[in-house]
Parts: structure tokens; sequence; C-alpha cells
């Protein structure tokens, strides 16, 4: 077991793994009534293809890993959600591009609530008349996305800047592809997937370290680390933007416009990876943060408002960041945004960077206060082999020669992906 | 054993009600500050909303939105928060800081108390030009306003919400939107603001709270009562919330918008708040209605019939509102309005199973609970209970849950009435 405590942050951290493969983590928390716990299975939206142990070649339709998520919600003794609300839990799950999460707050059943989640997730029950349900009812969730302004330029710009990676698609899928999904094609992706050593446990909370490891150790003491030995295959992905530009009209107050930048160099190394997200991030933050006079530039020619954002996102194997305005100057925006990005090496300088730090830091901080973003943070981190507890160490240590070097590599005249979402009847 | 901290209570000399939670649960200190305003009026609703966005374009010691956010900047990245929002029939102007504890940092200043400090500058110290705030943040904050107000319409469900509001209580002061009207705005420029919010200031309730480790309360409290030098004479009452429970219209509406997936809102009249002895009981009814995943409303039109990607219930405390909220296919609207009055009708039988009741209670408590690991949720739930003069500790209310009785249930059941059907479907129709 390891035990490390951070005194900079006072916080604890107890991580072990299983004879049966599953990884732990707990953080303790003793002045909190919640406890949470949060099982993450390696697999998510974009695992659509696998080698297995004998060479062959497996497919799965676009969405299997969602609506797996949804199918598992439903087993033989009825509803899950009913069993965690007679003890007063609350469950619930999401899937993301890497990992399905499967979660539950309480405050008093902890180990019962426990014993319930490990149930639902490791017993399924792949009933044709509940497949057949479950594709209507997200047939209803694909739909509501649609409506969404917001989620449609997120995943238009992702089809313009991916050619094959899976990332572009929907991790719900489309009402085409769910309607491919069966008993057999869940059970074999079940079967492949969600096996103890593929999954990870971070518990949050008033629970003691002994009590949490013996009770897991016990109720996996027959499951011997079976390792099912198989590979994530992906479709290579061409450097480059795959659409320039993309123009659709919604029913929406005002136009919006997004840009996208895509990641070229999807480093294999950890601590790279996570470097690159941080001083990404803060490039933009330099560049676009309410403190810096560009900002307020945009702001003041009323080309940007107050729903202006950007972020970066770095997965496994991927990465873009995204720039967001609602303007009714679209040209001019996109232009003005473009100078800024393409001009910025004259101004880069240490104090604006020493700033951006401390920010990072502050946030840091409160990102701690929430057991659900601390968890999902702690799994990221781990599966890019990280602790996110550590990673203010990492923040620290980042130089100014980092920021040059990635503003080169991925803003820099380099490529860009524009969506923009028109008023109908504009 | 339940975890949880108290607020000790101050006025200050200003007539400021301070409340302050000394805890070390947390990361950071959050300070969080309220003026209360009566909800009424197109015009002065909209006033009210501007404030807060002119504010926050400038004071006289940042006298710019950069300026500000590059003081927040220096204070490691502290968040501000402004807002307007509604609770009954009152107007709260909101302003929250919250920043890192003074334990994580080896500053030498508080960096707590340059927060306080940072909050009294952007409320009480505007950036003023010939007696009125500065033209210029008036526009900034005119145009932020109207584009929030005309992009409502762009969260289809926020929308739906809305809309139902204002068809249950037409021609009641709830009905006026939050941030308020395109109307209202244009009227407010034709006055003197900087006037009308000194009159705000002076007459309104200010309720503020700070929670965090603080090692001192009566310390922060001096604190405040020493820096927060405006002054004021208190006029005006916390709560300006009249309920109607009487000769309720009944309405049933339908729009159309460029959208794929319907929405629909059904309003519901409670006369019950929160300071009324079944309040306990109507939040268990509530519960079982709709409130969770195992409730009527849940498992009947989601899970057993599939008709519904999202079905629940909301309950508006002050006023006695209880929304039910869907997303649906159109074609399902009338089984789904049916299955809704069956299930109304069942409550008002006691026609439920006992578990319902049950597991809706262990909720319930399980949620109060987590609410006092959460510093934000620590404050609205307070405010709330302030504003309707009714303090309950948690543990009161935690042990008023366990008690209620299916009887009571049923008496709630019995005294809510669904009067407004609202449809937003798809179709090209404006409006």
């Amino acid at each position: 077991m390891k035990y490390n405590k951070f005194q900079e942050i006072e916080e604890e951290y107890y991580e072990q793994e299983l004879k049966s493969g599953l990884k732990v983590v707990l953080i303790p928390r003793e002045k909190f009534n919640k406890k949470h716990a949060i099982l993450s299975v390696d697999v998510g939206s974009v695992d659509l293809k696998l080698k297995d142990e004998n060479d062959r070649i497996h497919q799965y339709p676009k969405g299997i890993a969602h609506f797996m998520e949804h199918m598992l919600f439903e087993n033989r003794e009825g509803s899950i959600i009913d069993k965690f609300s007679q003890i007063g839990s609350s469950v619930n799950a999401y899937t993301g591009f890497n990992n399905t999460n499967y979660y539950f707050n309480t405050t008093n059943d902890f180990f019962k609530s426990l014993k319930y989640l490990f149930d639902f997730v490791m017993n399924p029950h792949f009933d044709k008349k509940k497949i057949k349900h479950e594709k209507s009812v997200i047939n209803q969730e694909i739909n509501m996305y649609q409506d969404s302004p917001n989620w449609q330029s997120f995943f238009q710009l992702l089809q313009s800047l991916y050619y094959e990676y899976p990332i572009k698609y929907n991790i719900a899928g489309s009402p085409k592809s769910i309607e491919k999904i069966n008993q057999k094609l869940l059970q074999d992706f079940f079967n492949r997937y969600y096996d103890l050593s593929n999954m990870r446990l971070v518990v949050i909370g008033n629970v003691e370290h002994e009590e949490l490891f013996e009770w897991l150790e016990d109720k996996f003491s027959q499951i011997d680390n079976s390792n099912s030995i198989f590979e994530k295959l992906y479709p290579s992905e061409p450097k480059g933007i795959k659409l320039k530009e993309k123009d659709i009209a919604m029913s929406i107050s005002r136009p919006i416009i997004s840009l996208g930048y895509k990641e070229n160099r999807c480093f294999k190394d950890d601590r790279k990876i996570i470097e690159q997200d941080m001083t990404t991030n803060m490039i933009l933050e330099m560049l676009f943060g309410k403190s810096n006079d560009y900002y307020h530039e945009l702001y003041n020619k009323n080309l940007i408002d107050e729903n202006f954002s950007f972020n970066y996102m770095r997965e496994k194997n991927t990465g873009f960041a995204k720039i967001y305005a609602e303007t009714t100057s679209i040209s001019e925006t996109n232009e003005e945004i473009n100078k800024i990005l393409n001009n910025w090496d004259n101004e880069i300088n240490s104090k604006d960077f020493e700033v951006v730090k401390n920010k990072y830091i502050g946030r840091y901080f409160r990102s701690l206060n929430s057991f659900e973003t601390l968890s999902s943070q702690i799994i990221k981190y781990l599966n890019l082999g990280q602790n996110y507890l550590d990673i203010i160490r990492i923040i620290k240590g980042i130089k100014l020669n980092d920021i040059i070097e990635q503003y080169h590599n991925i803003f820099k005249d380099q490529e860009q992906a524009k969506v923009i979402i028109r008023k109908i009847s504009d | 054993m339940l975890k949880t901290s108290k607020f000790s209570e101050y006025k200050t000399k200003n007539n400021i009600d301070l409340y302050i939670n000394n805890t070390d649960k947390f990361k950071t200190n959050y300070i969080h500050l309220d003026i209360v305003r009566p909800l009424s009026d197109e015009k002065n609703v909209s006033k009210n909303a501007l404030i807060p966005y002119i504010l926050y374009r400038g004071s006289q010691k940042y006298p710019t939105n950069q300026s500000i956010s590059r003081r927040l900047d220096e204070l490691y990245g502290a968040d501000l928060n402004v807002s307007v929002a509604r609770r009954g029939e009152n107007q709260l102007l909101r302003f929250s800081i919250e920043v890192i504890n003074d334990n994580y940092l080896e500053s030498e200043e508080s960096l707590t108390k340059k927060g306080i400090n940072f909050l009294y500058e952007l409320v009480f110290n505007p950036l003023l030009e010939d007696y009125d705030f500065k033209p210029k943040y008036i526009n900034k904050g005119y145009d932020f306003l109207k584009e929030k107000i005309l992009s409502l319409k762009n969260d289809k469900n926020s929308y739906v919400i809305e809309r139902c509001y204002q068809e249950l209580c037409r021609g009641e002061n709830f009905s006026l939107y939050t941030l308020g009207t395109i109307n209202g705005l244009k009227e407010s420029q034709k006055d003197n603001l900087y006037d009308y919010y000194k009159t705000v200031l002076k007459e309104s309730p200010i309720e503020m709270f700070v929670i965090g480790d603080i090692k001192s309360s009566t310390n922060i409290y001096e604190y405040i009562n020493n820096h927060y030098n405006y002054k004021r004479d208190l006029k005006l009452p916390l709560n300006n919330t009249v309920i109607k429970t009487k000769d309720l219209e009944h309405r049933e509406l339908e729009e159309e918008d460029e959208i794929t997936q319907s929405k629909f809102c059904a309003g519901i009249r409670v006369p019950i708040t929160r300071a009324h002895p079944l309040y306990f009981a109507l939040i268990v009814y509530n519960g079982m209605l709709g409130g969770f995943s195992h409730s009527k409303l849940f498992s009947t039109i989601r899970e057993k019939r599939g008709l519904a990607y999202y079905i629940n219930t909301r309950l508006e405390s002050t006023k006695g509102l209880m929304l039910i909220n869907a997303g649906i296919d159109v074609k399902n609207y009338n089984v789904v309005k049916e299955i809704i009055e069956e299930k109304l009708d069942e409550m008002r039988k006691g026609n439920f199973e006992t578990y319902n009741i049950e597991w809706t209670k262990k909720k319930l408590i399980n949620r109060y609970k987590s609410l006092s690991d959460n510093n934000h949720s620590i404050v609205d739930a307070f405010l709330l209970g302030l504003i309707n003069g009714k303090k309950d500790s948690l543990n009161y209310v935690i042990n008023s849950i366990k008690e209620v009785k299916k009887e009571e249930v049923m008496k709630v059941a019995n005294q809510v009435e669904l009067t407004t059907y609202y449809l937003l479907k798809p179709g090209s129709g404006q409006k």
C-alpha cells in the first residue's frame, strides 16, 4: 500500500492494487458527512475496435460504451437506482471519450452502497426487451443534445478537426448506429472491458483505509488478476485538419463562431501530456483572459461578450484547443482573434506568466472542495500516470520556455478549423 | 453523528446582517453579499438587474473591468461572481468572492480580508461620472442584459420553465423575469441610475455571509463592522412575497420553435411555504411525485413507458409553486398529461407504496447532510430560511423529515392545484 501526505494542501492519500487487479485510491475526509466512490472503467466512446488474444478483430457500433452504461442500470432485480434509494444513497454514471464512470454519494451506508455498486456494474443482464427500451430512451437523449447550440458547436468542431479518430463521434452514437446494438455485441464488449484489472476505484470521505482495503480484498478473494489480453485499436489520424470551415443554421438569438486547433504532437510520455495540457491552457489564459488587454479590446469593439470562452482538452492520443464566441460580426471577430493568435510571440513575458500561474494555483485549491470534481481529476491524472494531489508541483515547475515552445507548436500560423452557427432565417 | 457548523449572527453598525460560519472543512473562504429588493414592476426589476452588471465593469479603486480582473489574479485567481436571482417575490442582487484559505499561503496579510475589502469597493464605491454611473458602463450593462434576455431562448429548458412561471403567475409580480425586460431596460435609462442605487443601498436589507477557516469570527465581524462604512437606514422588509391561494385561473398553451424534441412544463400552486407546519410534508410530497428516480413520475413516464428522456419536479418554496418539467416526443404529449393527472390523483388518495415515502425520506436526509459539505449550498439554504423567517438547523430539518406521516403527505396532495400546461413543440412558428 502506498501512503502519502501532502502537507502543502493538507491531504492524505492511500493507493493499492488488489490481487484481483483492481486499483484503489482513498482520500480520507474525516470532517465531511458525504462519502463518495467512483468506479472508472477504462473504456470510452473512442474504443470501437480491438484485437483479441487470437488476433481476432472485434468491431463495435458507435455509442456502445454509453449504451452499456445505460444497460447496466437495468439488471434482473429491476432498477438499480431504486436499490440505492432504499438506503438513501444516490447513484449515477457518465461516459467520456476514454472512460466510463459509475459513482455514488451517501451519508450513511457506505459499504452497502459499495457492494451495490460492484453488484450492478459486474452483473449485467442484456435482456432483448430492455435493449429495445433503452434505444428509445437514448434516441430521446440524442435529440435533446441536437437542440443545444453549445453542444452542436463542440461536436461540429471535432468533426472538422479529425479525419478518422473516433473522438469526432457523438459519445451517445447516432440513432442509426445504436440500432445495430444487440445482446451478443453487448456481452462481447462487456467481457473484454469490464474486468477488475481494467478498473479503478476512487473513494473520498470519512472511510477507514484498513476497513476499505480489507473489505475489497475479501469481496474479490475468489478473483485472480485475469488481465484479459487484448489490444485497443484506433485508426491512424493524419496530421492537419479535415475541414477548414463549416456553416450551419439553428434557432438561436445570435450567431456563434468556434475556432479549433489540433494538437499534432501527441506524446506518449505521460508527464509531457500533463505539461502540454497546462501550458496550452495557460497560453489561452494569457492571450484571452479577462486580465489582459486583448480580451478588453475585443469586448469593447463588441466582437465578443460574456459568453466568450476557450479551453484546451488533452485526452489520450488527442488534444485540441477551442475558442468560442457569440457575435453578430462573425468575420471581424474571426480576423481579430487570428491576429492576436499569430502575433503574440513578441509579447510573451514572464510577469504575465507568473500571474497566470498563481491563478492556476487558486483554481487548483478550489477544485479540491468538490468530491465529484476531485475524483474525476484523480482518475484523469491516474490514467496519465500522475497523482492529482501532487499536481501543484508540476504547475510550479512550468517554465516560460515551455509556454513559448507550445505556442509555436499549436497556434502560431497553424491550421485552424472554423464552425459557424447562424440564425435560421439569416 | 452529523458534522455541521453554525452561523454566528451579527448586525453591523450600518445595518448589515452578518452571518459568520467558522469551519475548517473547506480549502477556500467564501464571502457572499445579497442586496434584497422587492420584485415589483418591470422598470424597477430591470433597474435592479442592471446594477450588478454596471458595478462589475469598474469601481473607483478598480476603474476598469481589466483592473478588477488583475486584482483578482493578484488574489491567487480569486473567484468573483455577480448575479441577479429571484426568491419568491424578492430580487437578489448578489456579489461573492472566494479565496484560498490563508493557511495555504505564505503571505503576511490575510487574503480573506483583502477579499472582504474588494467586495466593499465593488458594491459601495462605484465609478461615477457627472453624478451618475459612468455612461459607458451603463451601456455595457444594458447590452449585456439585453443579450441575456434574448438568449434565454437558446436554452430551451430554462426558457420553458420561465414561460411556465409567467403563465402560472400571470399578473403577479413573480411573473417578472429576474433579469428584467427589454422595455424596462430602455425605460431605466431615462433616470439617474446612481441616485436610484443610493436609495437601494440606503433602504434595502443586506445579508452578508462569511464561511471558511477564519480562526476568529469576532475578528472578522469587527473588521467588517469597521470597514463597511456606508451609512444605511434600513427600511424595507426582507420578504415581499404575496401568496395567492384563491380564484386560480387555469390555462393551457402551446408554442412552436425550431427544435427536434418537445419540452413541456406543468405549473402547480401550493399554498404551503417554508414557515408552514406542512412544509416538510411538502418536501416529501415533491420527492415522491417527481423529485427522484424512484418517484411516481420518473418511474412511470421514463422507466416503465420510455416516454421521456427526463422528467422532474421542482419547488419554489417562498412563493408556493411547483413545476413538472419534461422533454418528450410531441406525439406522447396527451399520454404524458394523462399519466400526470393520474399520479396526482393517486397521491391525493394516499395510493402510494410505503417504500416510496421511506426512500424519499432517506434520499432527502442524504441530500440535506451533503448540503452541509458545500459552502455555497450552506449559504443559499440559510438565506432562504432568513427570507422566510425560519432559521431551522440542519438537525431540526432532518428530524422533521423523518417524522412526516402519510396523512400529512395526503393533506399536501389535496391542497395542490395544477393550473397550467405549457408546451414548446417543433414547428416554424415564431413564439
